[in-house]
């Protein structure tokens, strides 16, 4: 008997822990499944927003129950898009804040553009006019956007091939300003189409670029326009030389060079980012050793060549850029 | 030809190893090989070009284990598993792997240890392997198969195979006590890879106190913890459950009575990580057992009470891991889906079984187990269970019938609970005992019914899923150690339930609609030829078929003719 008691004053004990008092576990059904309405209806908190002046647009609404929303703003006159997108019972910052920024490109214009908010599961969606009086400025190291033409200190090379299109223009491919470069033709003997140096002298007086010297920090953008149909799938091949030995040149036998090649398989224009130190050297685009410190050195940059690759056994290759830049600390938003 | 020559030898091969080299250096091990041909049979909307339709092959392979003893007191094992593929000669395809390794002895004529790989268990609430996947009993062709997976994935008695280190000792007393018995182990889960992910070991032990053969109490622990300072991620994984146990056995007249608890408690935290949920938690499993040995009757009545936020990685992860790629038709249809686990892929695929303790919850598959998914460790769980045994005076009828009803302690994403009814009965009949043959003859059954509930005037909150498994099968030695044997298992679910999707933290996040119109049935046939008890020469036939009614495009058949050579030595 004494046994036995002991036995249940343990479990007494046991059944003494306090178990977290939860009426329920998760998101409430109610919540998830409950019939749609407006609690607070669809708002912006501005019809006007000038993203020159770093403004932005908030959107609010509250639902009855928990709803996978998106609002997509298409502008009337670019066609530029942004899509924001969320899972919740309201919209609120900051997945609902507008900054300017582009989904699908080209970018916004000042313009009038239309929000619609649309509710998975329900067939009607919901309207509101916002008129852009100022475009973002975006922020960063330009090396190039081709808004002035060709710098004088840019050098290039193009392949004599048949159909070569290697020129900044201006028509409705622009994306972002007004000018960007096109990249086009057909060479059957080689790989590469055309190349244009950037070099750092182009933007200081320096022989490198006057960037920062925690490479960590750095990324390269840069928007590229893929034909989709392009049966000569472009590749292009962005080279970033450094000068480590100081003697105000690369040489390719001491300095790094480190190098990302981007295949160019979407159809329109697509911001591509990538953090400086996440680059290797390629040699036939194949990871290798570097000559130099093999350290990199983003304040030791000097030169960059932007090349167009397409396999010589097939036909046309085409791709166009703009917007060629630098950042700090995160990616470029346009 | 190839195939045949390679075949054979294996067989006289693995034949002539039978036994020791010199006293202190043993030959163990064992051989497969096994021929295949499958078949599938895809019922899509559109004509599949996409995926094969048929495969052949199968393979060869030989783990050699030498058991040294230097001395009387040390034990070494190292066993190494040469594997081929059929097709694959002159190197290709031939892979060597160290298949185990340990060495084990005892210190001071007093502590045993063992160093390696150690196959380790505490309760079924601490570290244990659960069984949940397999509720129905295998039919004879399928319960082959089983056994390879078993020996591929080293389970044995409910343990898990670990790798580190583990002792034990025990003492004698003159008086009050009897013996006090000590365990304990250390073994690593994962190795750091010096980045994000940071060394974790599993760590635990269990003090028993025997006071008479009537009277024993018991304390046990097992912790998952990351060591700090071996990844650059400073939050450190952190899991401590501690139980203890008594059992209290008393005789009257013909009858046997033991009163068995166990009941701990469970805490699981991140060090540094802010947002995640500090969980604590505890579980109460008493119950008594009415035994007549004389009748070779036995009942135990249970209470189980298992709360929503108990964590135990080592008894709460699951054999299949019901995420991982199949090896058969692991694609299917035009539009190259991956094909589901299904029943025959349990019971044969041993790529899906895994051999470590996982962290996180794992998922499950509701019409398999809705009801314990995680064998008894399974969290909110509140309910009674029963158990009854029965085996005739001559031994040639078993029955064993097991009940649950149990329900949810926390409601998911409601207040309304959900409850769980499974009942489990399992019947083996010699049938030669009854009509007078020498040679075996026998029939068994199996039959699983599963119900989960949750009632509500809300259509959203309405749960309701059945699901039926039924194994059966016969094994009949038609002449001298050679069985004919006849399967047939099918798994039927019908209705609807709510998943709970669950984030890296183990909470709730939203729910999955998960609806069953469903059979799944497997018809199988064998002939077995025993070379002994350790040996077999076994070709077997099986055909499943899956019939979706909600969407009839997934719908399937698959055919598989196996040849299997099997030795132990």
């Amino acid at each position: 008997m004494k046994k036995l008691f002991t036995i249940f004053s343990i479990a007494l004990i046991v059944f003494s822990c306090k178990r977290e008092n939860m009426d329920f576990e998760g998101p409430n059904l109610q919540d998830l499944n409950g019939t749609f309405g407006f609690l607070k209806p669809f708002t912006a908190d501005k019809n006007l927003v000038d993203f020159s002046k770093n403004e932005t647009v908030n959107f609010t609404a509250e639902f009855t129950k928990i709803c996978e929303w998106e609002i997509i703003i298409r502008g009337k006159t670019s066609g530029a898009s942004k899509i924001l997108s969320g899972k919740s019972r309201n919209l609120s910052v900051p997945s609902t804040v507008w900054n300017g920024t582009t989904t699908l490109f080209p970018t916004f214009k000042a313009e009038g553009c239309l929000a619609t908010l649309k509710i998975t599961g329900v067939l009607d969606t919901f309207n509101l006019n916002i008129g852009v009086t100022g475009v973002r400025k975006p922020t960063g190291f330009v090396v190039a956007n081709f808004e002035m033409g060709m710098n004088s200190k840019w050098t290039s090379f193009i392949q004599s091939g048949a159909s070569m299109d290697f020129k900044i223009k201006s028509d409705k491919f622009s994306v972002e300003g007004n000018n960007y470069m096109n990249m086009s033709g057909i060479v059957n003997w080689d790989w590469l189409i055309g190349l244009v140096n950037f070099p750092g002298t182009a933007y200081s007086a320096s022989t490198n670029y006057n960037l920062t010297s925690v490479s960590d920090d750095l990324y390269f953008n840069c928007l590229i326009y893929g034909a989709g149909n392009n049966v000569n799938t472009s590749r292009v091949l962005f080279q970033f030389k450094e000068d480590d030995n100081g003697n105000g040149a690369f040489d390719q036998s001491s300095d790094d060079q480190y190098d990302k090649e981007i295949i160019v398989d979407w159809a329109g224009w697509k911001l591509v980012s990538f953090k400086y130190t996440s680059l290797q050297h390629l040699v036939n685009g194949v990871p290798a050793t570097n000559n130099g410190n093999s350290k990199h050195n983003s304040n030791k940059i000097n030169t960059i060549s932007m090349l167009h690759l397409a396999n010589p056994a097939n036909g046309l290759a085409s791709t166009k850029v703009d917007c060629i830049m630098f950042t700090e600390k995160s990616p470029l938003e346009l | 030809m190839k195939l045949r020559l390679t075949f054979t030898a294996l067989i006289i091969f693995a034949n002539s190893l039978s036994g020791q080299i010199s006293p202190k250096i043993k030959i163990i091990g064992g051989a497969r090989s096994i021929i295949q041909n499958q078949d599938i049979q895809v019922f899509d909307s559109v004509a599949d070009n996409k995926t094969a339709k048929a495969k052949a092959g199968g393979y060869s392979l030989i783990d050699l284990g030498f058991n040294i003893m230097p001395n009387k007191n040390t034990e070494i094992l190292g066993m190494i598993r040469i594997k081929n593929q059929y097709g694959g000669f002159y190197g290709g395809g031939v892979t060597f792997d160290v298949r185990q390794m340990w060495l084990k002895g005892i210190l001071a004529d007093a502590v045993r240890y063992q160093l390696g790989d150690i196959n380790l268990k505490q309760t079924p609430f601490t570290f244990y392997n659960h069984n949940e996947d397999n509720s129905v009993l295998q039919n004879p062709i399928n319960h082959i198969q089983q056994e390879i997976v078993n020996y591929e994935s080293f389970y044995k008695s409910n343990t898990w195979r670990q790798q580190g280190m583990s002792i034990d000792f025990g003492l004698n007393f003159a008086k009050h006590i009897e013996e006090v018995n000590f365990n304990g182990y250390l073994t690593r889960l994962n190795m750091t890879n010096f980045g994000d992910v940071p060394e974790r070991l599993f760590g635990g032990g269990t003090i028993d106190l025997i006071a008479n053969k009537n009277l024993s109490a018991q304390y046990n622990l097992s912790s998952v913890f990351d060591v700090t300072g071996t990844s650059l991620d400073s939050n450190s994984f952190r899991n401590v459950v501690q139980t203890v146990g008594f059992r209290h056995a008393h005789s009257w007249k013909n009858l046997d009575l033991t009163l068995k608890l166990e009941t701990g408690t469970s805490h699981t935290y991140l060090t540094r990580d802010t947002l995640s949920p500090d969980l604590n938690d505890y579980f109460l499993n008493p119950s008594l057992s009415f035994d007549l040995p004389k009748s070779n009757f036995s009942v135990t009545v249970a209470y189980l009470n298992v709360g929503p936020d108990f964590r135990s990685p080592g008894a709460q992860s699951k054999r299949v891991d019901y995420q991982s790629a199949l090896t058969q038709f692991g694609l299917y249809k035009n539009n190259q889906v991956d094909r589901p686990i299904h029943l025959t892929d349990i019971f044969s695929d041993d790529k899906i079984y895994r051999t470590s303790i996982n962290t996180k919850i794992m998922a499950y598959h509701p019409l398999i187990n809705n009801v314990l998914p995680y064998g008894l460790a399974t969290f909110n769980r509140n309910g009674f269970y029963s158990n009854l045994n029965w085996k005739n005076v001559a031994k040639s009828i078993n029955i064993n019938w097991a009940h649950y009803m149990l329900s949810e302690i926390r409601g998911q994403g409601t207040k309304a609970l959900k409850k769980y009814t499974m009942s489990q009965v399992q019947l083996g009949v010699d049938v030669n005992k009854f009509i007078k043959l020498e040679r075996k003859l026998k029939l068994s059954t199996s039959l699983v019914y599963q119900q989960t509930d949750r009632i509500s005037d809300i259509d959203f909150e309405k749960v309701n899923l059945n699901s039926i498994q039924l194994a059966t099968g016969l094994e009949w030695e038609v002449a001298t150690n050679f069985d004919f044997m006849l399967g047939y298992t099918m798994l039927k679910g019908d209705g609807n339930d709510q998943i709970s999707l669950r984030n890296n933290y183990s909470q709730v996040t939203d729910f999955q609609n998960y609806s069953s119109k469903e059979t799944q049935t497997i018809l199988a046939a064998g002939l077995k030829y025993n070379f002994s008890n350790k040996t077999y020469l076994g070709l077997l036939y099986q055909q499943f078929e899956y019939v979706n009614d909600n969407f009839t495009y997934d719908n399937y058949k698959m055919n598989q003719i196996s040849i299997i050579y099997n030795l132990l030595f």
